[in-house]
């Protein structure tokens, strides 16, 4: 793999793999890890590749972040929200160098606190009081290809939208 | 809170889905008891108990539902009566028409889910009198000329979803002209004293229709 060879592989961290074209740093915002302020500060290294080739995919992200053993709850805890990007994301943890472990994310059946609801009018967007701070509810309608639908005003949201929707 | 100090709440809310929001919150704080909620209407969304009485006024007028050729006209972009209302004929094997101006025509999220539910198509038409002769119940709403970004495209459209003594010469005999009210203009006066003109004795029949509903969620009968 001879974009493998364009960094460094990792001592301990996660690699995110085969995410779809220019969306590494969603993945980053997903993650709740820094990625556009110099006075953010973190020990992680975090190395995004962009627009890269793949024989799979044409082109490819991946998004390399070496840190602690920290990571790896981290990505498991945020993987429902990964596989809103896309399913096939391929998460490697990796450790003394070796990848330990590879899988899949998968959408949850119920998408809690993930996407905000487009519809202006719904109970979910804030209303002009301010002071109410409810969770978005969705549920899977379909998966091929993915279709969420708000429980409360029926909205349904395929995948595009479901990424300018994210709640990151 | 409110369901610590009741055995019953009605929610009518401006926002889409505020009573199955409430129905998550609606438990008795010390018995931990489930309080019911009942949607008097939310937002653009839907409007349940509006379509138990529809389906009730036009059963009682006309004997039946099923085969049935119900026409929704108005404002059915926003108008949550004709949202309820399409899955209620839908489920009780009524044939649908939609009349209204392009711009308020029913959502798509609506009619992929009837489709869903109920395999049912419903046609499409720009005004009543396309429609009228060939209806069994012709279900009148208020077109709200704040939905229209331009006055001059109400102005344009307006008049072919207003019904008249003239245009109800058309109609068949044995049929109903059904209002959720509070009605504007979009019923002339002088239809009120038609007999098929049902949209009073459909008022009065929320009464019974809302009692049997509470009876029935706090199961006293
Ligand atoms: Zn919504």
């Amino acid at each position: 793999m001879p974009e493998e060879l364009k960094v460094r592989k990792i001592e301990c961290g996660v690699v995110l793999d085969k995410l779809p074209p220019f969306t590494s740093i969603t993945a980053l915002k997903i993650l709740g890890l820094p990625y556009n302020r110099p006075e953010n500060s973190s020990e992680y290294v975090i190395i995004p590749l962009m627009n890269v080739e793949s024989k799979s995919m044409g082109r490819k992200d991946i998004l390399k972040i070496e840190g602690s053993r920290d990571l790896f709850s981290l990505v498991e805890k945020k993987s429902g929200a990964l596989a809103l990007i896309s399913e096939e994301i391929m998460i490697n943890i990796i450790e003394d160098w070796k990848v330990v472990q590879k899988y899949h994310p998968n959408v949850p059946n119920h998408i809690i606190g993930l996407v905000n609801c487009p519809h202006y009018n719904c109970i979910t967007n804030k209303s002009k009081e301010g002071n109410d701070n409810y969770s978005t509810k969705f549920e899977v309608i379909q998966r091929m290809p993915l279709e969420i639908e708000c429980i409360y005003c029926h909205t349904r949201l395929k995948r595009r939208e479901i990424l300018e929707n994210l709640i990151v | 809170m409110y369901a610590g100090y009741s055995d019953l709440i009605v929610i009518r809310h401006s926002k889409d889905g505020a009573a199955r929001l409430a129905s998550e919150y609606s438990i008795k704080p010390n018995t931990g008891e489930i309080v019911p909620v009942i949607n008097g209407g939310d937002g653009q969304n839907q409007h349940p108990t509006q379509t138990m009485l529809d389906l009730y006024t036009i059963e009682k007028e006309l004997g039946k539902l099923k085969g049935l050729h119900i026409a929704l006209v108005g404002d059915l972009k926003y108008g949550r009566t004709t949202h309820s209302l399409l899955f209620g004929a839908a489920m009780f094997g009524m044939e649908i028409s939609l009349v209204a101006p392009q711009q308020i025509q029913m959502p798509e999220k609506h009619l992929v889910k009837v489709k869903e539910l109920y395999d049912v198509n419903p046609k499409f038409h720009n005004s009543i009198e396309d429609i009228i002769s060939d209806v069994d119940v012709l279900y009148m709403t208020r077109i709200q000329k704040e939905r229209f970004p331009d006055i001059n495209e109400y102005r344009k459209v307006a008049n072919a979803f207003v019904l008249n003594s003239k245009l109800m010469e058309l109609a068949k005999e044995k049929m109903i002209v059904m209002h959720p009210l509070p009605r504007t203009n979009e019923i002339k006066p002088e239809v009120d004293k038609d007999k098929r003109a049902a949209y009073f004795k459909q008022a009065e029949n929320g009464v019974p229709i809302r009692r049997a509903l509470m009876y029935k969620v706090l199961e006293v009968v």
